[in-house]
């Protein structure tokens, strides 16, 4: 468990922020910190790298104190393994690939379990091996991110924190980056927090959230959860947004390339991933995309139905649609699940709090960037 | 052909050890008065930085004399010195090899101040997080980065130190050997009557010192920025 507490007071110009932070962060996994420009994310994470030192603070790793303000602990940065993977990548320019890699191995001190991490396996994982002698000024920004992720995690950390990576690539880039972020975690084992405010992204890297809005948490839980809450609407909803459901592969069927998945106890059909039978998987599924039937339908052409309870509706004003919060699955294990139907549908079909209903998702509708592996 | 006589031999070899010595001996000076100036802010910067520059605005001849005011036998901290260490700077060496520091240090650290003001202090900050001490990040990171500012800095201090003139012969006087470098050599000659060939000699040597000094360092700031390529993008 990482354990943070901190209060912290700064002046920034005619304005102050005030950082008052709890929170405890699983060792495993990605946790996304997500929120507005302004909200203190990156302020958040210096102080968790030690750049930054606050008025009062308690910061534990698996009961190793990292700053304990009461009992005067202050590590500095370079004593608390912690990568950091900045948004501009802050490669050295004065070293080639090999020696900006090589640099987090100088310094980090081996620890146990540390010989998970060599070079030739992140070099291997990130593709860096037709990059190792070039310097630093000719690499495109998606080479400079896999270059600092690289470097980050030769240098051993027991945490990694990464800082919007891929805030500064275009679409492209962003998808070279996404699938060595979703390897990393798994292989290495390292526990990530992850700094982003696209909801896509988070949904398909990160296990948990962290909603973070004027300096404070304003909810911490798993992404299903917290994502299709409500009273945080105005703060997780983001163009193409929607519910996130989580299950595993079951079987691939390659001639009509579909993969089945089997989530929160029920089957959803969706074109073929490349992924192992068994892998956990995350999908997105946009709330435009679902349709709602009071009955199991027969002769329709849509493959994945899933069954549920209606368990929120809140009218959108000035507009045609309704925002209903499914929750979808079996007494005890459920998911929540955004659909968006029309003011008409839903008076016709009479849908009210607490109904059972069936949530229709076509398997077109979901495409393979809404799919996250791991 | 151009035949050195004993004289000029001593002086060119004076001025060299002279000018040697006191980039030497201010470097470690210089680097820390450069970073304090660039990096940090302190009760009296602005004080420190007057005082490191007023070399640089005053003629050396107030500055040789303020000097064998403070550092005369009879002065403040020379009589000190001379009563415990029996070290002396007036009529010797080591004065000229004073007097020249003092008046080349305001553009070494000008030089060094510059290019360390150039380093991104993010980049120490990620040498940090990857495991590396401050006095590692400086000998790493920052010391490459601002190496050719060091070096163009040496060189302006050098090439300032070879043509000191003013404070040196105020402060550690004119004697053949001990004091005497090539601008004083040549002073001397323009003084005595018929030294007019002398004085064309000393002026091609010093004139040719000068250029290979200029060369030398070129080269070695050329081959310092090829490693580092300044201007990476952020």
């Amino acid at each position: 468990m990482i354990d943070i507490a901190i209060k912290h007071y700064m002046h920034l110009g005619d304005n102050s922020f005030h950082l008052d932070i709890e929170l405890n962060v699983p060792t495993k996994n990605v946790t996304a910190l997500f929120g507005p420009s302004g909200a203190g994310k990156t302020t958040l994470i210096n102080v968790i790298a030690g750049l930054l030192r606050p008025d009062s603070a308690r910061i534990v790793i698996d009961r190793t104190v990292l700053n304990d303000t009461e009992k005067r602990i202050f590590e500095p940065p370079n004593t608390r393994r912690i990568g950091y993977v900045f948004q501009d990548g802050r490669l050295f320019p004065h070293l080639s690939v090999s020696g900006n890699l090589g640099f987090g191995q100088r310094f980090s001190s081996p620890v146990a379990g540390s010989d998970k991490i060599t070079f030739g396996r992140v070099s291997e994982l990130l593709r860096l091996d037709p990059l190792l002698n070039r310097p630093i000024q000719g690499l495109s920004g998606g080479e400079r991110q896999r270059v600092a992720i690289g470097r980050a995690l030769l240098a051993n950390p027991r945490l990694l924190l990464m800082d919007e990576p891929l805030a500064s690539l275009d679409v492209e880039r962003k998808a070279e980056i996404l699938p060595f972020l979703e390897e990393i975690g798994q292989l290495f084992g390292i526990p990530i927090i992850y700094v982003s405010h696209s909801l896509p992204e988070i949904r398909r890297l990160a296990k948990w959230i962290a909603v973070m809005d004027g300096g404070k948490i304003s909810a911490f839980g798993p992404v299903e959860q917290i994502t299709s809450r409500i009273d945080l609407a105005p703060l997780t909803e983001a163009p193409g947004g929607g519910s996130v459901l989580s299950g595993y592969v079951i079987r691939h069927d390659e001639k009509l390339f579909l993969t089945y998945l089997e989530c929160e106890h029920q089957r959803l059909i969706v074109p073929m991933i490349n992924a192992d039978v068994g892998a956990p998987v995350r999908v997105q599924v946009r709330p435009e995309d679902i349709a709602i039937s009071l009955a199991k339908p027969n002769g329709l052409s849509v493959l994945n139905v899933l069954a549920g309870h209606i368990e929120n509706m809140r009218d959108i004003e000035n507009s045609p649609s309704v925002d209903v919060l499914l929750n979808v699955g079996d007494q005890d294990i459920t998911a929540p699940l955004w659909a968006k139907v029309t003011k008409l549908a839903v008076k016709r079909l009479a849908l009210k709090k607490g109904m059972m209903v069936y949530a229709l998702i076509k398997s077109v509708s979901i495409d393979r960037t809404q799919i996250g592996i791991g | 052909m151009f035949q050195l006589t004993p004289a000029e031999i001593e002086a060119i070899g004076l001025s060299l050890k002279v000018a040697t010595a006191s980039v030497v001996c201010s470097l470690p000076f210089g680097l820390l008065v450069a970073w304090l100036l660039a990096r940090k802010s302190f009760i009296g910067k602005g004080l420190l930085s007057a005082l490191v520059h007023i070399p640089l605005v005053v003629p050396p001849v107030v500055v040789g004399y303020l000097m064998l005011i403070l550092l005369g036998r009879q002065g403040f901290v020379g009589k000190w010195l001379y009563d415990s260490f029996d070290i002396t700077f007036v009529f010797d060496w080591k004065g000229a090899v004073v007097a020249a520091a003092v008046v080349s240090f305001p553009l070494m650290v000008r030089a060094i101040q510059l290019s360390l003001e150039t380093v991104d202090p993010l980049l120490e900050e990620a040498a940090g997080t990857l495991g590396a001490k401050p006095a590692q990040v400086f000998w790493t990171i920052t010391m490459p980065i601002v190496l050719p500012g060091v070096i163009t800095g040496m060189t302006l201090a050098f090439a300032r130190a070879l043509g000191e003139f003013g404070a040196t012969i105020t402060f550690a006087s004119n004697i053949p050997g001990e004091t005497r470098t090539l601008p004083l050599a040549l002073y001397t000659a323009t003084q005595t009557p018929g030294g007019d060939s002398i004085a064309m000699r000393l002026v091609v040597i010093s004139v040719l010192l000068a250029g290979i000094a200029l060369l030398v360092s070129e080269f070695l700031a050329r081959r310092a920025h090829m490693r580092i390529r300044r201007g990476y993008p952020t």
